[in-house]
């Protein structure tokens, strides 16, 4: 079964068009989380789902069952905004409780099952204190336990964690996709924030322009992406513009031959190919497969790894990442050195 | 000079002057206003100090308070309260929709201005105004007579007080109501729909408590400025009815009674100030975030 599914949505603000036919299954108990530069639509799509944005064309389905035209509150999803949205004049019981005295769940029950939604999200004994009282952490960790009390069909996220610092997003990501996995909800995640998609999505949706431009499992979207679109966004990359020759080998503009594993060739005739830097190795001599001799003229030093910024031509610098196993082997600026790739190494989209 | 001082020194300067501003336009004529309301009224004292002398007393306000007296005071409080909550709850629904609706951006800009001019429109100009409008012949009583009802005698009455009181105050309460709605996160409303709570409950659990601090604001301004009103009870009141700030003015202009002047001033003062604080107390304990 299909636990969230939207058909054809088409969405604008006045004249400005934000979402222009999308269309995306999610099946029952899935985490897909909608990937895309701010204004790309992705906020306004978790809001059409919500019941907060009306759809000027299209339909959503919960769980099969059409609610595009129920208002908000007879739809059943559980929802975490960006600055939590916690009701200041309540404490975390009352705040958590909400949706439960909607319910008129009996005093007992209620209580059974705040309680058990504070443990979910690890706050127990947080009941009689005001949001106000909490870090940004935990009133993030009350507003999920406010959004799951309540057993919804689905969970919509609206990047819950772009708030917090680095090591608090870090640390919240796994706790949200475990407390997913626990409880199996469907979910719809939204943020800009590559990394958080690639680490807890079963299913990314890259958006822009109010258009889904891939979806696909996080590996898939990083090592295949179907666009330049998504080549640009998604991660970084090496840029080659140029044409498959007759046999099958990449000729750059710049004059560089390329060889392409057969998975990895486009069926066109222009074509863009991206290397990713992970996958750029650098050596004192040439290697099999695709080698090419350049000089390093920047160091980026990074603690775990190092950027070497290689020029090949004199038009054409590469970008490189190195782990830094030991110190000892960083390279030195001017050093004149081979940056290699497998054939498997690259992608390439359409021009 | 040492570096401290110099360094410090605009900042010096600006508290210097403040301190003397407020004690000489505050503190000063608080102080003085209190201790003349304290002080033994004597209509034969003839001298520097008016009819008064200098002997502490409470009888005052025992005069202000027992009687006539305090029918007015009774009165001045009741216009204030009912002017009060019938202009909030006339206000909230306009600022509401002002603050929260989308599109109408014209018509809304339209209704502001009105509001700020009807604010600006000099009380002298207001009070005639609803004096010609509610005297016998005028256009209310015609407008009642022609639908049907009895003419209504408001020139002297409560009423009539209230009703131009209340016309006033919605330009207050509603300019004061709409940035506090309009700050309000609609975050919050929305969390609460999507838990279920549809229009009325949400509206009743989440956007009026979290506009209380702005209520609250709306309504100590609209009674302190009802509670002192002059113009409108002198007029509307027709001589029948004087609310305190006329009994000031009658005491001290009228009968040079000045301690029973001051201490109707107090007395206002005072109500004023049990206001705040018992609409601090009852309305914004948990609200404030």
């Amino acid at each position: 079964m299909l636990g969230l599914e939207v058909k054809d949505i088409h969405a604008q603000y006045g004249a400005n068009k934000v979402l222009n036919g999308v269309s995306l299954s999610i099946e029952d108990g899935k985490f897909v989380t909608l990937l895309g530069p701010s204004g790309c639509g992705k906020t306004t799509l978790l809001r059409v789902v919500a019941g907060f944005n009306q759809p000027t064309k299209g339909e959503v389905y919960i769980k099969g069952e059409r609610v595009d035209l129920d208002p908000p509150y007879k739809r059943d999803v559980g929802l975490v905004f960006q600055n939590y949205a916690l009701f200041p004049h309540m404490s975390i019981f009352n705040n958590v409780a909400y949706g439960l005295k909607l319910r008129k769940l009996s005093k007992s029950e209620i209580g059974d099952r705040v309680r058990e939604a504070l443990e979910l999200v690890r706050l127990s004994g947080y009941e009689n204190r005001l949001p106000k009282q909490l870090s940004g952490g935990e009133q993030q960790r009350i507003a999920m336990a406010r959004a799951l009390v309540i057993r919804p069909r689905i969970l919509l996220l609206d990047e819950p964690l772009s708030n917090l610092d680095l090591k608090l997003r870090q640390h919240l990501r796994l706790e949200i996709k475990s407390i997913q996995s626990k409880t199996g909800l469907t979910t719809l995640y939204v943020t800009h924030d590559q990394t958080e998609a690639l680490v807890m999505s079963d299913q990314v949706a890259v958006l822009n322009k109010g258009v889904i431009q891939q979806l696909g499992s996080p590996t898939h979207i990083y090592e295949y992406p179907s666009n330049r679109f998504v080549a640009d966004f998604v991660g970084e990359g090496n840029v080659f513009e140029g044409r498959f020759s007759r046999e099958g080998i990449f000729l750059t503009e710049d004059g560089l031959s390329i060889q392409v594993s057969e998975s990895r060739t486009a069926d066109v005739e222009k074509a863009v190919l991206y290397v990713r830097p992970e996958k750029i190795s650098i050596s004192k001599t040439t290697k099999n497969g695709n080698s090419f001799p350049g000089k390093i003229r920047v160091i980026v030093y990074e603690g775990p790894t190092v950027r070497y910024l290689i020029t090949l031509t004199p038009s054409r610098d590469i970008l490189a990442v190195e782990q830094i196993t030991e110190l000892g082997n960083l390279r030195n600026e001017g050093d004149n050195v081979y940056v290699s790739w497998s054939p498997d190494g690259s992608a390439v989209v359409a021009s | 000079m040492s570096y401290s001082i110099r360094r410090n020194f605009p900042l010096i300067v600006v508290a210097v002057v403040t301190i003397l501003l407020f004690g000489m336009f505050f503190l000063a004529p608080m102080f003085f206003l209190l201790r003349t309301s304290l002080w033994k009224y004597a209509p034969t004292a003839v001298g520097a100090r008016g009819f008064m002398i200098p002997a502490f007393t409470f009888e005052n306000f025992q005069r202000a308070l027992t009687g006539t007296y305090l029918d007015y005071v009774i009165l001045t409080l009741r216009v204030g309260v009912v002017s009060t909550v019938a202009a909030v709850l006339l206000s909230y629904p306009v600022a509401y929709w002002i603050a929260r609706s989308e599109g109408h951006t014209r018509l809304k800009r339209f209704l502001l201005i009105t509001l700020i001019a009807s604010f600006l429109v000099g009380s002298m100009a207001r009070v005639f105004a609803w004096y010609s409008m509610l005297t016998g012949q005028g256009f209310v009583n015609s407008l009642l007579s022609v639908l049907g009802f009895q003419r209504i005698r408001f020139i002297g009455t409560e009423l009539a007080i209230e009703i131009c009181q209340v016309q006033y105050l919605i330009s207050v309460a509603t300019l004061s109501l709409v940035s506090p709605l309009k700050n309000l996160d609609p975050r919050f409303e929305e969390a609460s729909k999507s838990l279920g709570a549809e229009e009325v409950r949400t509206f009743l659990n989440v956007t009026l408590p979290l506009s209380m601090p702005g209520i609250v604001a709306a309504s100590l301004l609209c009674f302190a400025i009802t509670v002192s009103a002059y113009v409108t009870p002198l007029v509307l009141g027709a001589g029948g009815l004087l609310m305190v700030s006329n009994l000031v003015t009658v005491a001290f202009l009228e009968v040079s009674n000045y301690p029973l002047g001051a201490a109707f001033a107090v007395i206002l003062l005072f109500a004023s100030f049990v206001s705040m604080y018992v609409l601090e107390k009852a309305l914004l304990s948990r609200v404030r975030t």
